[in-house]
Order: structure tokens, then sequence, then C-alpha cells
């Protein structure tokens, strides 16, 4: 059976051509076209599902030249787990963003007009991303998202966002070089681009080391690891509420898929002996510093933000844990990978309902919010459902995510790590119980006051702007989803497992049953 | 010691120090004035390990394009101010202590394992003949890795949008009528600049040249033109502008596309390679021109958007106190 | 043959001797208008020499056309640039002022 031509690249041209659809069109179309456009280019996802389903993983070199000299596309089935995950998440924000940037009074062009171009183009950088094998393309695309994340966040206007989005900017660039002359290292010594190619044999040598190490730092500063974190939490939460979700929940994710690309194209048997332990340690220190951090917000946002330091936190575990070819990798791998998108779909929620929140009160200082459940149930709903799988409770993805891991850690020995990971969930459970028991304060006689005060309720209604009910809908579909794959488990775990990069074998401890 | 060790040796080191001395500006205009030196001197050194065609862009874009940048934004902050805050030395002595060892690292580690790069040269020779052009860096750009070359200007794309996104009300100050002489100049340059930017594009086939450099000329024209008496505005909001900017990626998504029909995305078939890389070059470098343009004018402080966006700014401030 | 290498040779050394020179005028004149005098002899004098010199080494007149071209450009550019530079000093009366 031949594959379609269009089968890899259409997830990534649908985006990109709605990004110059959405720029081209008239002010007052863009929320239906940024709507059905979403649910097209997540339609694309189909055809790349069925084809893993029935024929397993999925070369496409483009422009008709093989890897060494041109660039190749690979589906395997990590590919199109974080494909589904990304056209959810580009549903859920779409959907949301329609909602949530108000139409423009007489059809002139805002500045609000811009998200849609941007966000497109980055969906299709996105997609270019978890699919990509080319250490080069991988490079331009994250320079796409970079310049269009820093759009993304001037949209809010503010001068916050303005100094957020430099910061951002400076991030990137850094990270970008950095990156780039690892790749420049490595492409010297093996002489291609292609992981796949390069990874079946490579030896250490001073270079390869140098040029891994750099590329990992500067994937680590995207992906905003703890000493690199310095510019997340303005970045996340000064930017508006969908452009928060896009950035939060889909863009740090992205760096972690990059990262473990590479790493588990064979690049790891390249990392010396320090690298795994300090990716480790990092990512121990960034769980409970992001962790220690988010409990001392005074803004909504802001303990979003942080919260995403810490979270990030785990996903790096996986390096350490994986060290050397340690027995039960497939099982760390599918725990991070569980982790990543149920983090990516909880805290994309968790933002679109502060989003919410934020319009709704006016503020997201959570002085102000306070006792406001009674007010806006389904938004703190939404927030309720995405904590618990940010605190790893039981019925939550997040939950099997963080069991597999555990299981890992127990097995490799690294108890540190174990009671990090566990410390981690009880300051994930402090920081968002802090958060609910201000939401979920009576606060009676604000309330009363509020009612009494009847002029200016009733002025309200007319000067929204946003529609409530198109904002929490997605919102509370995505916070959902982090539940649903608890039902029927096993199909992402099988999906994962096709053309997976490490072996799948279960922990034979030498000392008999695990 | 040949006479062009000698000449790298003061190349590099120049480098270096221009480096220094670009960082230790007072000003931010005197900073920009180093930069532009620097990238003209790098242009140099691309030239001395023979990629001109890096050397061409660099000296186009990194010195040209990048200093006209910084210096129309200097208009709006001041040439002359002193840089606002000096970094504070907690940070400045790591880092450059920390960029020392790290150059120090490299430097050890390339100069110890350098060997002949394994690159890909041969092979991109051998097929060249398939790719409809006889320059073998315009055959990697526009061929053998197009994709990157198509996100490449998808990047450009986005930027201009960024500076969009920047551009609030109305704050440069529109400039003095530049005069006869300025007027005579353009009437003669113009044609010139329409001459040299074909004359780009075509020769990209077979020797250095291309859509990013004949691009930035392009955008060279497009400031001067904004210099000039009746500048043309570049507002999104005009359908020309939003066009053009748009032009050359949507040409090469389309291109790209189109190609599905022969089994390949962006797999051009090789007797009609070169019509299809000349289409999106010419198309490439209209926008690349516009964006660059564009960026000038937000620079600048020429972009001025409606006074009516409503942005996120109203819906923070706090409406209402508590107690 | 040898009359033309050696010619070219010569024009070529005076046009980087007048670079110099005026690179060492950009450096040491006291104001703004005595160093745009300095930049005019290098777009005009230095770069005219060292041009001619490398007309002389072509064999192509197509070649020949190209490097008039790029002298009759910079000339251009440099007498409009200058004038622009030189109108805002005195729009400014920055001409005075002797700094550095």
């Amino acid at each position: 059976m031949m594959p379609p031509p269009w089968l890899l690249t259409l997830p990534v041209v649908l985006p990109l051509t709605f990004g110059i659809l959405t720029l081209l069109f008239p002010s007052d179309w863009l929320a239906r076209a940024g709507r059905h456009g979403a649910l097209l280019c997540a339609a694309t996802v189909v055809p790349c599902t069925r084809w893993i389903w029935q024929a397993g993983s999925l070369h496409q070199s483009l422009g008709g030249w093989v890897a060494p000299l041109g660039i190749d596309l690979y589906l395997d089935g990590m590919a199109c787990l974080f494909l589904i995950f990304g056209a959810l998440m580009g549903l859920g924000i779409s959907f949301y963003a329609a909602a949530y940037f108000p139409p423009s009074p007489d059809g002139a062009r805002t500045r609000n007009d811009l998200f849609w171009p941007l966000w497109f183009v980055t969906w299709g950088g996105i997609n270019s991303l978890f699919l990509t094998l080319d250490l080069f393309n991988i490079y331009v695309t994250l320079e796409l998202i970079s310049v269009a994340g820093v759009g993304l966040i001037l949209i809010a206007g503010t001068p916050g966002a303005t100094r957020a989005a430099l910061q951002y900017q400076m991030q990137a660039l850094i990270a970008g070089l950095v990156y780039l002359l690892g790749v420049g290292l490595i492409y010297n010594v093996v002489g291609t681009l292609d992981l796949q190619l390069m990874g079946a044999e490579l030896q250490p040598g001073p270079m390869k080391n140098m040029g891994m190490a750099l590329m990992t730092s500067g994937i680590l500063i995207k992906a905003a690891l703890f000493p690199m974190h310095f510019w997340l939490p303005r970045a996340h939460a000064d930017a508006p509420a969908p452009v928060s979700a896009v950035l939060s929940g889909l863009v740090v994710t992205v760096a972690f898929v990059i990262l473990t690309r590479i790493w588990f194209a064979g690049l790891h048997r390249l990392a010396p002996f320090l690298l795994p332990r300090l990716l480790g340690g990092l990512g121990a220190t960034g769980i409970l510093w992001g962790g220690i951090l988010a409990l001392r917000q005074t803004r909504l946002k802001r303990v979003l933000a942080y919260s995403t330091v810490s979270q990030i936190g785990y996903l790096f575990l996986v390096f350490a844990l994986t060290f050397h070819d340690a027995p039960g990798q497939g099982l760390v791998w599918t725990g991070a990978v569980y982790l990543a998108i149920s983090h990516g779909l909880a805290k994309g929620a968790a933002f679109m309902a502060a989003g919410y929140l934020q319009k709704a009160e006016g503020s997201d200082s959570l002085q102000h919010l306070r006792g406001c459940a009674r007010k806006h149930p389904v938004a703190v709903m939404v927030l309720a459902v995405a904590s618990i799988n940010l605190m790893g409770l039981p019925p939550s993805t997040g939950f099997i995510g963080k069991w597999m891991m555990l299981k890992a850690s127990f097995y490799t020995q690294q108890w540190m790590l174990a009671v990090v990971m566990l410390g981690g969930g009880l300051l994930a459970a402090a920081y968002l119980f802090r958060v609910f028991e201000i939401l979920l304060q009576p606060a009676e006689t604000e309330f009363d006051k509020t009612q009494s005060d009847a002029p200016q309720t009733e002025k309200k209604p007319t000067a929204l702007g946003y529609s409530p009910r198109g904002m929490l809908i997605p919102a509370m579909l995505l916070a959902l989803a982090t539940l649903v794959p608890v039902l029927f488990i096993t199909a992402p775990e099988a999906l994962l497992r096709i053309g997976a990069p490490v072996p799948f074998t279960d922990f034979i401890s030498p000392g008999g049953a695990p | 010691m040949s006479p062009g060790l000698v000449f790298d040796t003061v190349l590099a080191f120049s480098l270096v120090v221009l480096a220094v001395i670009t960082l230790r500006q007072r000003t931010p205009g005197e900073a920009v004035v180093q930069l532009m030196i620097f990238g003209l001197l790098l242009a140099l050194s691309w030239l001395r390990v023979d990629a001109p065609d890096l050397a061409l862009t660099e000296a186009a874009i990194g010195s040209g394009v990048t200093g006209a940048l910084l210096l129309a934004a200097l208009r709006r902050t001041g040439f002359g101010k002193p840089f606002p805050a000096p970094v504070s030395a907690w940070l400045r002595y790591p880092v450059t202590l920390g960029c020392a060892v790290l150059g120090l690292i490299l430097s050890l580690v390339v100069m110890q394992s350098w060997h002949h790069p394994a690159g890909l040269t041969e092979l991109t020779r051998q097929y060249m003949p398939e790719t409809g052009t006889e320059n073998p860096v315009t055959a990697v750009i526009l061929n053998y890795r197009a994709y990157d070359t198509l996100l490449e200007i998808g990047v450009l794309l986005v930027a201009a949008l960024s500076v969009y996104t920047l551009s609030g009300p109305a704050s440069g100050t529109p400039v003095k009528p530049p005069g006869p002489i300025f007027r005579f100049y353009m009437r003669i340059m113009t044609p010139v600049f329409w001459l040299v930017v074909p004359y780009m594009v075509w020769v990209g086939g077979r020797a250095p040249g291309g859509a990013f450099q004949a691009g930035a000329l392009l955008s060279g024209l497009g400031a001067l033109t904004l210099l000039g008496p009746s500048p043309w505005p570049m507002r999104l909001r005009r359908r020309v502008v939003r066009w053009g900017l748009t032009l050359g990626f949507t040409l090469f998504l389309a291109a790209a596309a189109w190609m599905w029909q022969h089994g390949n995305f962006l797999g051009y078939p090789p007797e009609q390679a070169k019509n299809w890389i000349l289409l999106i070059e010419i198309a490439c470098t209209l926008s690349i021109g516009i964006s660059l343009t564009v960026m000038f004018a937000g620079c600048a402080g020429w972009l001025h958007e409606d006074p009516k966006i409503a942005p996120e700014s109203a819906a923070q401030a706090p409406k209402r106190r508590h107690p | 043959m040898i009359v033309l290498e050696l010619l070219s040779a010569f024009l070529i050394c005076l046009g980087i001797f007048f670079f110099f020179a005026s690179a060492v005028g950009l450096l040491r004149f006291p104001d703004t208008l005595c160093r745009m005098h300095a930049l005019a002899k290098a777009d005009n004098l230095a770069l005219g020499c060292v041009i001619m010199g490398a007309m002389l080494r072509q064999t192509d007149l197509y070649a020949v056309g190209k490097l008039l071209l790029i002298w009759v450009v910079t000339l251009l550019s440099s007498a409009t640039g200058g004038f622009l530079l030189a109108q805002r000093i005195r729009r400014k009366n920055l001409a005075l002022e002797r700094d550095i």
C-alpha cells in the first residue's frame, strides 16, 4: 500500500494555509474562519492515525530527496499521539479564542486580528516539529514558533506584555544560537543532519559530546527547565489567555518532544555520564522551586505559570531514569509522554479558565477573585478538573504518567527522584488548594454588596464583548480530555509502541519478581 | 607565514576587538555603528572561507538591513542618550566568564578533533543536473532543502506581523521633506534598484545571489521611499501590503502542495525545476522586500494602527476595589 | 600588458593611500562637517582609484561596466547622504558642537 503523498505534509500545510487566509480575510470573518480552520486542521490527524494503525510507521522524503541530502518527515506512534494532542489543543484554543477576542465594533482591523495568522502558523510549525527528523529543520521551525510567540504575547498590548515579549525574544535568540552551534559541531563530524542516519553510527568523541551538550542546553532554555526558566512566568502570565494556553500547553511540550527525539535517536549514548544525571537533578530542583514560587504568587495566571515551571521538571526526569539503557525504558518513556500530554491539556484548560475569570472580574489577582466560585462555578470547575491532573490524582492521565515514572524510579533505585516526585505532587496540591481556598471562600458580604449594587451589575452584561459559554465549553472539554485515556488506556500505549525509539522490556529485577 | 594567514589573523583579531568595542559603547547610537562595521568585517571573513553567498547576505542583511532597522528604532529612543542602566556586575562578570570558558572549551575541542568535514558536498554536486540550477547554494536552498526555506519565509512573514502587533498610536515624528537633492537622487536610483534587484534574482541561478539578497536590496529601496516626500503607507489595512507580504509564502506553499500530484511535497519534476524555482524566487523577493520595509517603518514608528484597538490592558485594570 | 599591470597596481595603491588618509581624517578632524569631507574623499577619490585600477585588469567589457556602475552609484549616494547629513546639522545647529 502506497501512502498518499500528502499524508505527512497536510498537517503542516493546512494550518499554514489558514495562517495566510486569516491574514487576508476581513476582520469580521475571522472568528468563523478560525473555528472552521481549526476543525479542518484537526481533521488532518485522522488519516495519519488511520495509516499508522493499519500500516505502521512511515517515512516521507520532502522534495523526493532522501535523507542525507533532503529532509525526512517521520510518523511513528509518538508523533501520531502528539499530533492528536496538538489537534485537541488547537481545537480548544481556536474555539476559545473565537469567543475571547471581542469582534471589532465596525469591522475595522484591530491588533487582536493578528492572533489568527500568528496562531495558525504556530500550529503548523508545531505539527512540523512533531514530524521532522532533521536537526536544522528543527532549528528553523523553532525560530518560526518563537517569532510567532513574540507576536502573540504582544497582542496583549500592555507594557508588561511588551517586556515579557522582549525577554521571550532574548531567550529564543540565545537558545536558538546555542542549539545551532551544537548542530554545526555534530554535522561537521557526522556529515548528515538526519537523526536516524546519525543515530546508527554515533561513537562518542569530544566534538560530538560538545555538540550534544550544546543542543541539549539550547532546547532546555526553550523548555524553561529550572535555572533557565527566568523568562517563562512573565511571558506566560502577561500574554492574553489563549496565548498563554498556546505557550504553556503546546510550545513547552514541543521542546520536550524534540529533546526526546534527539536523545532517543541514539544521541543519548553520546551523553557523558554527567549529563543525564544533571538533567534529572535540574528537573528535580525545578519541580520543587517552581512549586515553592507558585505558592507565593498573588495572581492566578502567575500561579499557573510557575506550576508550568514545576511540571516541566517532571518531564526531564525521564532522561535520568532511562540513563544508559536502564531496564524499563519503555515504561518511563510512556509515562513522560502521558505526563507531557496531560500537562498540556490541563494547563491549557486552566489558563483558559483563568482568562475567563480575568475577563469576567476585570483582574486575575487572587485577592480580587476572592469568593468568585459562586459567580463563576463552571470556570472554577474547569480549574478543579485541571488541578486533579496537575496534582497527579488518580482518575487523571497525569496520575498514570507519574505512576509509571515513580515505578521506574523505584526499580532503578533512584530514591531521591521518587521522593522529589512525591513531594512535587504535594506542593502542587498545596499551591492549587491555596487558590481554591481563596476562590471558594464564602465572601457573603462581598457578594451581597455587589448584588445590592444594582446599577453596576446591570451595566455589565451589555459591555461583555465576549461569550462566556464560548469560552468555557472548550476549556471544559480540554480539561475533561485529560480524564479520557483512563477509560481505554491500552489504545494510546499501543500507539506509542509503534516505531518507538526505546525498547519496551519489562522490569526483570535481579532479585526476582518486581 | 603566507600573506593569507597574516590577513586572516588580523581579521580574526579585529573581529574580536570590534565585538568588545561594540559591547563597551556608552550610547546605543555608537554601538549600532560599531555593529555595522562588525557586520562588514564578518562578511569579509565569510569571503575568506569561500562562502560568497554568505558574505553577500551578511553584508546586505547582517550589516545593512539590521543597521538600518536599529538606527530607525533609535530615532524614537535617541541616538546619543547613554544606555539607561548598566547591567549589574553580578550578571555581567559571570556571563562574561561563562562565555569565555565556553569559547575556550569550544576552540580546544575544535582544534583537537577537527578533521575534514564529512559534509554533503559530493552528493550535492552529483544531483545538481536535476535541480534546475547551477549554483549549489541555490540548489540546497530551493531544491534539496526547500522545506527549510519555505518555513524561513514564514518566519519573515511572522516577524513582520509581530512588528504590526507592536504598532500603537502614532509616536514617531514625521520626517521633514528632504528637499530637491534627495528627490533627484531617488529619480535616478529607483530605476537602478529595479535593474539590480531582478539581476540579483536571476544571477542566483548560477552565482552568488538569489531571493534573500535581492529582497534585502528591495527593502533598501523601500526604506528610501519611506524617507521620501510621499511615503508609501505600510498599514496592514492596505490590501496591497497584505497581499505583498504574503505573496512569497503563499506561492511557495501552493507550489509545494501542487507537487503532491508528482508524488512528493516540493518535488519539482527536473525539467520544470528551473521555472518553478525562478517563480518562487521572484515572489519571495517581493515579499522579503516588503517585510523588511514594514519592519523598518515599524522601527521608525511610522506604523500607526487605529487608535480604536481595544487592548487587553483595558480588561486588566481592576475596576473595583475590595477592602 | 606590463604597463597596464603596473598602472593598475599604482592606481590601487594610490586608492589605498587615499582610503588611509580619509580614515585618519575621520578620526582626527574636529567636527562633523570636516569628517564628512574626509568621508567624501574615500568615496570619490579612493574608491575611484581602486576601481580604475581594477578596471584595467578586466578582460571583460561587461565587468568593466559593472565596476563603473558601482562607482557612479557610490558617488551619487555619498553626495546625497552628505547633503542630508549637512542639512540636518544645519537645521539643528550641530556644526559648532565640537564633541569628543
